[in-house]
């Protein structure tokens, strides 16, 4: 069976890179698409092709599925990877490509339909024996059935949207008579969000862990698990550090989950790589999520500890290849830990911080690993995600993973937008997440934002040096330009600066 | 020459005695600066330790304002009000001047969308109330009181976009 010999692929940033980089490596030609936003973008420049869609909302350039099979026809393409988010969990993309004759990098649209629907894809988990969290398996149509449920399970209890993800449509219910309220307030949010405002109802687990299984199924029935990542710390909702292995999982466990894991994949019928997202309670009792039906963004912690390049291996499993790693080949070696570094502001609340980047300085060295879309005085903009590059470091051990994340943040240096590079720093000296006990609520229970600006006192003198020093010797800080950065040439340094990344 | 520095609320004064020695607080340091290659790198040795600097300087929302930099040593970052005598005593005497000032103006952090605004002319807040949601990069970003009071404008209504630094709402 002979791979593709050109594939489009339909993201941008750094996933759109990851994704070429492993097609290169396969001697596959690649394509990108931008808009007119990313027309110097990374992904843009590394390709063999690339296409303009559209201008630079989303909705018109990386989420416009007309204009993305046309350049898919036009520039000779096989198949199509979709990367994450845009269009990686869109059934209606899949089917499209598939009608027009490209193949899908990514499972059936079927399985991506059900999973997509979480009160079906509760019902079929609870069908194969996947164990769910307790609560309704369909849509909750009436206040009094729901009080009914939530009286059942105890609560408190989650509203959850049917077609949701990511918290929004999402309600906590502590007693019972805060349930209509909150049931209203879900499904409108649901409807706005999604365009669907069914609810269902689920037991809250008091602390839990994110726990989350990879596993990879050809077309010929075999489906493996390629263990567990640990993706507990949180904030809203959303994965800021995630590690594999899990610093609480036992052999005897890592083989129950992935099983379990194995079963939930079967149970949709899944083909090509995808995740299951378990919630964790305190004994260790585990409880399918979700399933992700696409790569993950913290696919590399996976790679790391496991060899295995879960790109390549897609596309080989979209070409019709048989998987050639056996369940019993799957070890673990060492410990692998990803920071997802994000043009915020920590000390700002964390909203986003627009603007060029003026200065990038990545760290390097052994077990070092960056998956980057952004480049030095490139812009990072208001259309698309704030994520600024993935930084994973592997060690032999969860120790020295965490002590090289540590060598490598304080090695990292961005100017021009603000990075929540201090937040992790702080996570990763925390003693809560050193010992490995954390769970969901860390950031909530244990982040003070003052905390980052505290430092050692003697840092603060040094700081207090340096400021006055570079004050001092040329810039004057009184007249910063519009954007609050110095006024210099950027063609000057520019040419200074080493190769893009 | 004298220098003040503030961070956090901890006062730093220091003095350059000559070219290579400088006082903080009293305590007397050997120094050697140099400039990486970014106006913003800078490489500072300090009685033997080497410290590797990013330095920017950070736009006041108000005039009156010291000027402050951001200084981002060894994985923190540490906001620096740093000035001279001179430009310290023209700025006291420059505040007082103006003081009508500008306490109270809820600015926009960052360029978004307007999405939501919490909050009706003459209703009295709390400090951190929400106040007006505002889109950007597709998060839901609250932007909540800096101060009580009551609110005395709005400035801006539902799917309006804004850019940094506008003024959104005034609390009186």
């Amino acid at each position: 069976m002979s791979l593709f010999k050109r594939i489009l692929i339909a993201n941008r940033g750094e996933i759109a890179v990851r994704i070429m980089r492993a097609a290169a490596e396969m001697n596959i030609e690649t394509v990108a698409i931008y808009s007119d936003a990313d027309r110097l973008a990374l992904h843009t420049r590394l390709a063999d092709y690339a296409y303009r869609v559209g201008p630079p909302p989303a909705v018109e350039s990386y989420l416009n599925i007309d204009r993305i099979l046309e350049v898919a026809r036009q520039s000779g393409a096989e198949a199509i990877h979709p990367g994450y988010g845009f269009l990686a969990e869109n059934a209606d993309f899949a089917e499209r490509v598939a009608a027009a004759g490209f193949v899908f990098i990514g499972p059936g649209p079927r399985a991506i339909r059900d999973m997509g629907l979480k009160t079906r894809a509760r019902q079929i988990m609870k069908k194969a024996g996947v164990p769910v969290t307790p609560g309704t398996e369909s849509a909750v149509q009436s206040k009094t059935a729901a009080n009914k449920v939530a009286d059942e399970i105890g609560y408190p209890v989650l509203i959850k949207a049917a077609s949701g993800g990511g918290g929004k449509g999402m309600r906590l219910v502590e007693k019972p008579e805060d349930l209509p309220k909150a049931m209203d307030a879900a499904a409108r949010e649901a409807a706005s969000a999604f365009g669907d405002p069914q609810i269902y109802i689920e037991k809250y687990l008091e602390s839990p862990r994110h726990i989350e299984v990879q596993i990879l199924a050809d077309h010929f029935g075999n489906t493996i698990y390629l263990n567990e990542r640990e993706c507990s710390i949180q904030r809203r909702h959303q994965k800021v550090i995630e590690e594999a292995p899990s610093p609480i999982i036992t052999a005897t466990l890592r083989k129950k989950l992935g099983e379990a894991a194995v079963a939930a994949a079967q149970a949709c019928g899944y083909r090509n790589a995808g995740t299951i997202e378990f919630l964790f309670d305190k004994n260790l009792n585990f409880y399918f999520m979700e399933m992700n039906t696409r790569l993950q963004v913290e696919h590399p912690v996976t790679e790391m500890t496991t060899g295995i390049d879960l790109v390549k291996e897609q596309i080989r499993i979209a070409a019709g290849e048989k998987l050639k790693i056996k369940q019993e080949d799957v070890k673990i070696s060492g410990h692998a830990m990803e920071c997802r570094i994000y043009a915020e502001d920590p000390l700002n609340n964390f909203y986003p911080s627009v603007g060029q980047i003026r200065y990038l300085n990545p760290p390097a060295g052994p077990g070092i690993r960056i998956d980057s879309g952004v480049y030095e005085l490139g812009e990072v903009n208001v259309y698309y995600d704030p994520m600024i590059s993935k930084l994973v470091a592997w060690g032999n051990d969860r120790s020295e993973a965490i002590n090289r994340m540590r060598r490598a943040l304080r090695e990292y240096h961005i100017t021009g937008v603000r990075s929540n590079i201090p937040f992790c720093l702080l996570v990763m000296n925390h003693p809560a997440f050193v010992s490995g006990q954390f769970d969901t609520h860390f950031i909530t229970d244990h982040f003070r934002s003052e905390d980052l600006a505290r430092g050692p006192k003697e840092l603060k003198k040094v700081a207090a040096i340096a400021a006055v020093l570079a004050a001092k010797c040329q810039v004057n800080p009184s007249a910063p330009s519009e954007n609050g950065h110095y006024e210099i040439s950027p063609w000057l340094t520019a040419g200074r600066q080493s190769s893009l990344r | 020459m004298k220098y003040f520095t503030e961070i956090d609320g901890e006062l730093f004064e220091v003095e350059l005695l000559d070219d290579h020695s400088l006082s903080v607080n009293g305590e007397v340091f050997d120094f050697n600066v140099q400039q990486g290659n970014r106006p913003e790198n800078f490489s500072l040795i300090l009685d033997g330790r080497s410290h590797q600097t990013w330095i920017e300087s950070i736009k006041q929302q108000k005039n009156t304002a010291a000027p402050s930099l951001r200084v981002h040593l060894h994985g923190f970052d540490y906001e620096v009000i740093c000035e001279d005598e001179r430009s310290r005593q023209l700025r006291q005497f420059a505040a007082v001047e103006s003081s009508h000032d500008e306490e109270g103006y809820l600015i926009a952090p960052m360029p978004g969308l307007v999405l939501q605004i919490l909050v009706e002319p003459g209703q009295q807040v709390n400090k951190g109330d929400g106040i007006v949601i505002v889109e950007a990069m597709k998060m839901e970003n609250e932007i909540r009181a800096p101060q009580a009071g009551e609110i005395k404008s709005i400035h801006v209504k539902p799917k309006q976009t804004v850019e940094k630094g506008e003024i959104l709402v005034v609390i009186n």
